[in-house]
């Protein structure tokens, strides 16, 4: 199954709204100036996911994740590596925390922080396509190779995998955004694309 | 509401609101009343920030906002935002305006009435505790590296600060200088005084040495080993440290610890080996260690009370050259 | 007064199909060109100066701040419209402060009518 350069193109465009308005909740936290940049969509088979996201960076990363439902089901994820998400929540608690000091207080963080980010391309999606979505809560957890593996195991699945740039406190840090779903899943997604783009006039 | 969910809801240790379509109150339990400090006493059927108006502008009615709009669910963490409901733990809180840490959960809710819950988590307690385990990680964390006798680092410090420095040296290209400092006759001294005494004088010979040393440079000295101390120099060459190193044996020299035990030197001196590590020389680490180690050998060939330099181009020890 | 010409910088084509469209619709006299990037903007407003230039924020290359800013350097009269979804403060005193306007994306009928205002005022 492929995207069309056009659909490829809209998801794009959704995916930028959804970061740009994540950036601005996120600097509303932080009091600081933050910048979210998503470029390309590409869609991938869940099994190359360990070779289209990156290499060794993201052999232990942090992940924030929330399944939602609606015309089509879905799981969200944000991946930073564990090094950059330590930037990030030292960057939002203002610290200057070593791997071995993050304890659930900082966890907890890095998920409110995910939340906003996931939450805002969700509303982006089902503002722009015109769909209902029920969202639940975010689940953060520190992941390895093994649990991309795992995600894996469900052969009929597919991604699209976004890479993501955060710019926060002039420190760049390069994230993944997935959003994992099944074949029907996805199916149904380019279908409503598809009636986004026929409503405003393009095939 | 059901009889058996109002009965659960108002039994739960936790704090849970419902809200409408509209953003109005439609139930609030038993522990969330009990810890305001003021109960409206109109409230259901009230939009929420008008019952809260301190929630206007804030996360907590974004978050809300999204979950009505969008069905969304979110969480809002102590680490990120200031208490914003006005809770309390106790009612002694409410006299000083000390709000209870809250962990706020705002699900979204597919029901006839209620589209938005909020469940409210007293995590005081918890935050507390885990700043307690901070201070005390560190407190322990610098204990470990710490000589309990001076107070200055002790060979576990100075072994892992000795590779993050040489690592540090060849990323930035630049010489690491390596000072092991002897008392000299100290096995003399003990025997003559006592350990008790003994312990006394290797405190005041690591506070002499501090003197002696910049700023910077008083974290890098550790205590090597029962009578050495050791001082790591990054991005000092090879006569710099030499500089430092005749510094050093001055002062201790200077501060006239009496030293009965051996008539040849009334007071306490020391002997010093120098090594200097290049980047662009391929060394291995341990290389530092043992010549400095060879340059403190000779020092005390050399009758001690002296510094000597190990030059590691000629493999040789010696005094530097005077200059000026 | 000759007929005003826009150029739209996007790196989206759905996002320039989209504003071009609104533009005909609300405009049917102006004149439209395209381009993806901010260099290309740049090159092109070399060749055919532009009266006003719709700019997104976000892309490859220099951002679109950045090529406003070129622009203005060699080019003081054209208007030009920052398009973003990233509407915080400090962004929003920034683009003021250079003397650009800004408008909230999502591309929407809306959105397109402020950038239109914000050229005949």
């Amino acid at each position: 199954m492929i995207l069309s350069d056009l659909q490829k193109d809209a998801l794009g465009e959704l995916f930028n709204i959804g970061v740009g308005r994540a950036a601005s909740s996120l600097s509303q936290i932080v009091r600081d100036e933050v910048s979210l940049s998503a470029p390309q969509v590409t869609l991938a088979k869940t099994e190359d996911l360990t070779s289209t996201l990156l290499g060794a960076e993201f052999s232990e990363f942090s992940m924030v994740s929330l399944d939602f439902s609606g015309p089509f089901d879905a799981k969200a994820m944000l991946l930073f590596p564990e090094r950059n998400a330590l930037t990030i929540i030292n960057s939002m608690l203002d610290a200057e925390l070593t791997p071995e000091e993050m304890s659930e207080f900082e966890q907890e963080a890095m998920c409110e922080v995910g939340n906003v980010i996931l939450n805002a391309c969700i509303s982006a999606l089902a503002d722009m396509l015109d769909i209902e979505f029920l969202g639940g809560l975010p689940e953060h957890h520190f992941g390895d190779h093994q649990t991309i593996a795992a995600m894996s195991a469900d052969q009929e699945s597919v991604v699209l995998l976004l890479q993501i740039d955060l710019l926060i406190s002039q420190k760049l840090i390069e994230g993944r955004f997935v959003f994992l779903l099944s074949i029907d899943s996805l199916q149904t997604l380019l279908e409503c694309v598809d009636g986004f783009l026929a409503s405003q006039g393009m095939v | 509401m059901q009889a058996v969910e109002s009965f659960l809801l108002e039994s739960m240790q936790v704090g849970v609101l419902l809200l409408d379509a509209e953003r109005r109150l439609k139930f609030w339990n038993r522990w969330f009343r009990s810890h305001l400090a003021n109960v409206p006493e109109f409230a259901y059927g009230e939009y929420v920030e008008d019952i809260f108006p301190e929630i206007c502008n804030s996360r907590l009615y974004a978050a809300i906002d999204q979950a009505e709009k969008f069905n969304l669910s979110s969480m809002l963490t102590p680490g990120l935002n200031k208490p914003v409901l006005p809770l309390f733990q106790k009612p002694a809180d409410r006299k000083i305006n000390r709000r209870m840490q809250q962990l706020i959960h705002v699900i979204a809710l597919r029901h006839e009435h209620y589209k938005c819950m909020l469940q409210i988590q007293d995590v005081t307690a918890t935050i507390k505790r885990e700043q307690r385990l901070k201070v005390q990680s560190s407190q322990l964390l610098d204990a470990a590296n710490r000589d309990a006798l001076t107070g200055v680092g002790n060979r576990r410090r100075f072994d892992s600060a000795l590779q993050e420095l040489v690592y540090q040296s060849r990323q930035k290209n630049t010489p690491l200088s390596l000072l092991i400092i002897d008392v000299d006759h100290f096995k003399s001294y003990n025997d003559f005084y006592g350990h008790p005494k003994g312990d006394e004088c290797l405190k005041q010979i690591a506070q002499a040495l501090q003197l002696g040393l910049r700023q910077d440079s008083i974290d890098s000295l550790c205590r090597y080993g029962g009578e050495e101390f050791a001082i790591l120099l990054p991005d000092v060459d090879r006569e710099t440290a030499f500089n430092v190193a005749e510094r050093l044996r001055i002062q201790i020299e200077g501060s006239r610890l009496e030293n009965r035990a051996l008539a040849k030197s009334p007071y306490i001196t020391v002997s010093i080996g120098v090594s200097t590590l290049h980047p662009d020389s391929p060394q291995p680490v341990q290389a530092l260690v043992t010549t400095a180690d060879l340059a403190l050998y000779q020092a005390k060939e050399a009758g001690r009370n002296c510094c000597m330099s190990y030059d590691m181009q000629s493999a040789k020890t010696s005094y530097v050259p005077e200059h000026g | 007064m000759s007929k005003p010409s826009l150029l739209i910088v996007d790196d989206s084509r759905m996002s320039r199909l989209m504003i071009s469209k609104f533009i005909s619709e609300l405009r049917p006299d102006w004149e439209i060109q395209e381009a993806a990037s901010g260099d290309e903007a740049v090159d092109k407003v070399d060749q055919e100066i532009p009266a006003l230039i719709s700019m997104d924020m976000n892309m490859p290359g220099i951002t679109g701040l950045e090529a406003a800013s070129l622009i203005q350097a060699k080019h003081p009269d054209i208007k030009i419209v920052i398009c973003t979804a990233n509407v915080q403060g400090a962004m929003r005193d920034s683009t003021a402060r250079a003397g650009f306007s800004f408008v909230e994306k999502p591309i929407t009928h809306d959105s397109v009518s402020r950038i239109i205002s914000f050229f005949e005022e």
